[in-house]
């Protein structure tokens, strides 16, 4: 039961760094402003290789 | 225009953060996927996997470790040979497949794991710059290792409670040892990854009867826990013997002795003794590449463990180990844990006749010392009924 | 969005805390409360046997063994002494109502573990308060005291491991060293200044040797 638990608790951690991707993508995509925009590019990359699980 | 050049920033800078995940993602899942070659000698009898000990770890997943079993066929003692546990420390898995493609054991059983948390040896430390793998020239060309960290892979583990409560001590340590196998003895059959590996390995010496275990490690020589072997309560005498006759006619750096502290809890030493039959034991060898103080870091400072910050501090007598310009290589440490096992089978029968083991095929430590890559098997040599991989 | 945002924060904060167990995690627990160090001795000091021990050269048994700061130092020595076929008793706890009344030669090892003494919920100066009390109730029973350092210069490291050097030293009829443990002349310094008997050997092992 346990370990179901904790698998449901992982699954909701990838889910709440899918969203926090989501919204950086968004940012990125919103913004005017150059340097903002290549910050947010910068920080997508550990999200997009937890999701890939690579890293 | 304005708007025209924020595009094609952007698409710039996609651009060359996708190249830059492409190269890191391919090198990252070349490191996770490498597998490493263990020819195990004719002695080795089965070879099981951990998941056939306990259903705590799914067969197939990442910790689903293999076993090889010596098993004489006649009646004696059981020793278990764990490597691996800390895959930042060369020599666990190093000494480890060493005895398997060499040990032939002629009384009693002996069961080996090489890769104990193989998780952790998926992945390496983050921002400690460590190499992917460690090599080794041997008789037949290079064997390859992948070089790990401390603590399992947070892809298989995630995420970390805020503090780690112990089970069953309920003793509080630090979170990310959640994912560390030596502070999760005994383990838990429904807890996280590396509970359940060290469940699962409990049931194995509680089942398999083990009469006492070996835990290879390496420490940096800040840390004063250097170079000695830790006894669980049943050992006291044993490890005394082997430290004393090893530092008397085989070593040229002492080997200590330490008692294992009872109010430490999770450790290799303290909790499998605790929590079966087996007296248990840890070994201990100086690795510079852990230093806190080192220079660069690379594969050449890890396998020849020479350091000028290092040498430098062990100049002015701030380490718990000598230190000089000879360093500690690779040779000398995998020689003094092969030892280190020798001896404390041999102590160890000595003192408990009821439990004797007789092996063969272990080189000795001058031999290692001289030819370290002479005695890994060459996998295209055999049949590949003896190639495993890890 | 915002209110979103920070609503999915507290939620990541609050899976995070109880992220190992279904059951909400327990305040700080203590590990289990270490044994006390013995009080001071008011237990009787064995009687005195028939005639005082005197030095001849070698350690005379029965031996009694204990660490002034829990180090392994003394497994190791009384281990040598069984496997010579000499008796031995080892207790790193030992107190004045310890100590067997048939013991000729009191070994002390010198030298501390941190955890050794953590462990066994001590210091540096309740072991020199039992030890030198132990001292003292030997020498009035008529044994031998030896001061003993036979692990090396790891363990001539801190001030703890030289404050448990000096106190025993201080009231030691006979020392017992290993040439690593000497290898600065120390203690044959100070057992010359001192006049006191020195036993050297080169290994623990080699021990047995001064033994009889």
């Amino acid at each position: 039961m346990l370990v179901l638990i904790n698998g449901f608790i992982t699954l909701c951690t990838y889910g709440i760094a899918l969203f926090f991707l989501i919204s950086i993508v968004r940012s990125f995509l919103k913004t005017k402003n150059v340097q903002d925009a290549i910050v947010y590019a910068v920080m997508m990359v550990p999200f997009i290789l937890r999701m890939l699980r690579l890293k | 225009m304005k708007k025209l050049s924020l595009n094609a920033v952007k698409v710039i800078a996609l651009c060359v953060i996708a190249f830059c995940m492409a190269i890191a993602g391919f090198l990252f899942r070349e490191h996770r996927t490498f597998k490493e070659t263990v020819v195990v000698s004719e002695g080795c009898t089965e070879v099981k996997k951990l998941s056939d000990y306990s259903d705590a770890i799914k067969p197939g997943s990442v910790n689903d470790c293999n076993v090889y079993i010596y098993d004489s066929g006649v009646e004696g003692g059981t020793f278990l040979i764990i490597g691996g546990s800390h895959p930042e420390e060369p020599t666990g898995p190093m000494v480890a497949q060493l005895l398997a493609e060499n040990l032939k054991v002629t009384k009693g059983k002996v069961f080996i794991i090489t890769r104990a948390n193989n998780s952790a040896s998926t992945i390496t430390r983050i921002g400690e710059a460590y190499p992917r793998f460690y090599t080794l020239e041997t008789n037949y060309g290079t064997r390859t290792w992948r070089m790990g960290q401390r603590h399992a892979a947070e892809l298989d583990s995630w995420p970390d409670p805020e503090v780690y409560i112990h089970y069953p001590s309920t003793q509080n340590l630090a979170n990310v040892d959640i994912r560390n196998l030596n502070r999760n003895w005994p383990g838990k059959e429904d807890g996280l990854l590396s509970e359940r590996t060290a469940f699962a390995i409990m049931e194995l010496i509680r089942n398999e009867g083990v009469d006492y275990t070996l835990d290879y490690h390496e420490a940096e020589l800040e840390y004063s826990v250097e170079n000695t072997l830790v006894a669980h309560d049943r050992g006291f005498d044993v490890a005394s013997m082997v430290s004393m006759t090893l530092t008397a006619d085989t070593f040229d750096v002492p080997i200590g002795m330490e008692f294992s502290p009872a109010a430490l809890r999770g450790l290799s030493h303290r909790d499998i003794g605790d929590h079966s039959n087996a007296a248990s034991f840890l070994v201990e060898v100086a690795e510079p590449m852990l230093d806190r103080i080192r220079g660069v870091t690379d594969e050449k400072l890890l396998m020849e463990g020479k350091d000028i910050f290092v040498i430098k501090a062990g100049e002015h007598g701030l380490l718990y180990a000598p230190m000089d310009e000879n360093g500690w290589p690779i040779e000398k440490r995998v020689a003094r844990h092969v030892a280190t096992t020798t001896r404390l089978i041999e102590m160890y029968s000595m003192m408990h006749p009821d439990q004797e083991i007789l092996v063969e095929g272990i080189p000795t430590y001058q031999e290692l010392l001289t030819n370290l890559g002479a005695y890994y098997r060459n996998p295209a040599a055999v049949d590949s009924s003896r190639v495993y991989f890890d | 969005m915002k209110k979103l945002i920070a609503l999915v924060l507290a939620m990541m904060m609050l899976l995070a805390a109880c992220g190992n167990s279904a059951a909400p995690a327990p305040t700080a627990a203590p590990a289990a409360p270490a044994p006390e160090a013995p009080a001071a001795p008011e237990a009787e000091a064995p009687a005195a046997p028939a005639e005082p021990v005197e030095f001849s050269g070698k350690l005379p048994a029965p031996f009694a063994i204990t660490s002034c700061g829990q180090s392994p130092g003394a497994t190791m020595l009384n281990v040598v002494a069984g496997q010579a076929g000499l008796t031995s008793v080892n207790d790193n706890a030992m107190d004045v109502s310890g100590l067997p009344a048939d013991t000729k030669t009191l070994i002390i090892t010198t030298g501390t573990s941190g955890k050794g003494m953590g462990a066994a919920g001590t210091d540096v100066n309740m072991e020199l308060d039992r030890c030198l009390a132990l001292a003292e109730a030997a020498k009035k029973a008529g044994m031998l005291v030896c001061c003993a350092h036979v692990e090396g210069m790891s363990r001539r490291t801190d001030a703890n491991d030289q404050a448990s050097i000096d106190g025993i030293l201080a009231i030691a009829d006979v020392v017992l060293v290993i040439d690593d443990s000497d290898s600065d002349g120390f203690f044959t310094n100070y057992c010359n200044t001192n006049n006191l008997p020195l036993l050297k050997v080169p290994v623990a092992l080699n021990a047995a040797d001064v033994m009889e």
